[in-house]
């Protein structure tokens, strides 16, 4: 059997929904949120009836916390067993963190023209670009065994990275992929399946 | 109103809500200031809470203090959604975190303390109201930094839901209600009820978690 991951996002935060960039920080899951988180839950139950053992990782932020907790226990996987890694974690946007999508092309117009025109090599100031995090994605993938099921609850930046480079989309076009909370991916050789909750 | 001992006109209303459960709490691991997120059915417990609460404050002004930790964040963004309150007017207030295990925060439970720890555990049953933990606090002194808390809400028209933790909201309910330390001790920390504190009396409120 191949190697299948189910990549998912946590659901919707405090901080999503006022338009505040979270990045390292954090914030916790709203009502819907959290109703996501559970939405998700439901139908990757029923994607892993029947697949025998899987293993759950998820970035160390409370809100991907908070995520795993809820899917796990709409899964029925043991909430200890789940393992945390650092290289899941957002993208860093350093001194952007905390303030307002508008208050930084306001304010930080150059940098953010800057780095919305190369994302890929651009960071925000004190934060990552998307190499730096496409690094540490593959390192983490690079740790995965070759065969069976993945279950990971992370980001919606590094999530849309890894699946740019998964499928080999271009470095420019990476940001216009979508951060879906309503739904999921399945990753397999060459695929990005996206799931509905 | 009410009076207190000085015969001052005291109106304060206070809404005592503990966060739902967390991953820790059914563990049986013990969280003081480390922290867990809420279980699906401690989601459910702050829906079902904040639901009771917006029946019960029927669109009238009200303060939300909460404690900093995450699972009281968790559950205070689940209430204010029920309630249709801001999450940013939340006021956190560090004198609202659970009292502190020191250096054991996030202990497996308290059969591994006895087990692991026979002398302080002796100590401990001797006289639980001042013992602590190694760089932990005893339930004095979390009395002691909640105490101005309580003093502070008096005068305030307005009720105040405060959204806290297990030992705290008991101690809180010991100092409102006058308690000795060892009644106090003894109280209880639902999450599936909360408490209205009014008029010098307690309610309890229980709620339905579906």
């Amino acid at each position: 059997m191949t190697r299948e991951i189910f990549l998912l996002r946590h659901g919707q935060t405090v901080w999503n929904r006022a338009g505040i960039i979270q990045g390292r920080k954090d914030s916790p899951l709203t009502l819907k949120g959290a109703r996501q988180a559970e939405a998700m839950g439901v139908r990757l139950a029923e994607q892993l009836a029947g697949r025998g053992e899987y293993t759950v990782f998820a970035s160390p932020l409370g809100r991907t916390r908070q995520s795993a907790a809820i899917v796990c226990d709409v899964i029925g996987y043991p909430d200890d067993q789940i393992t945390f890694d650092d290289r899941l974690m957002e993208t860093s946007f350093g001194r952007w963190e905390n303030r307002s999508h508008s208050d930084v092309e306001t304010n930080d117009s150059e940098t953010s023209s800057q780095r919305n025109a190369d994302r890929w090599n651009i960071r925000a100031p004190g934060g990552e670009n998307y190499s730096d995090v496409g690094d540490r994605v593959l390192s983490f993938v690079g740790d995965l065994p070759t065969e069976g099921t993945i279950v990971v609850v992370a980001h919606g930046g590094m999530g849309r990275i890894w699946r740019g480079m998964h499928m080999g989309v271009a470095k420019t076009e990476i940001h216009t992929l979508p951060e879906p909370q309503d739904g999921f991916f399945r990753l397999t050789e060459g695929v990005c399946e996206y799931i509905e909750s | 109103m009410y009076q207190d001992k000085l015969g001052t006109q005291v109106s304060q209303t206070i809404y005592l809500v503990r966060h739902g459960e967390t991953v820790w709490n059914r563990q049986g691991r013990l969280q003081g200031q480390s922290d867990s997120p809420l279980t699906l059915l401690g989601i459910c417990q702050a829906e079902a809470i904040g639901e009771a609460l917006r029946s019960r404050l029927d669109g009238q002004p009200f303060e939300i203090h909460a404690s900093p930790l995450g699972r009281t964040r968790q559950t205070a963004a689940i209430i204010t959604d029920m309630l249709g309150r801001d999450y940013m007017s939340i006021e956190f207030d560090d004198r609202l975190m659970e009292i502190t295990l020191g250096d054991r925060d996030g202990y497996a439970g308290w059969k591994a303390m006895a087990r692991d720890f026979p002398e302080d555990w002796k100590r401990q049953q001797a006289d639980p109201w001042h013992y602590a933990h190694p760089n932990g606090e005893s339930s004095q002194m979390v009395k002691d930094r909640l105490t101005p808390v309580l003093a502070e809400r008096r005068g305030h028209d307005i009720p105040t839901v405060i959204i806290a933790h297990g030992v705290v909201n008991k101690i809180l309910r010991g100092l409102y209600l006058e308690l000795s330390n060892e009644a106090t001790y003894a109280l209880d920390r639902p999450q599936d009820a909360f408490h209205h504190l009014s008029a010098g009396s307690i309610e309890t409120i229980e709620v339905e978690v579906e």
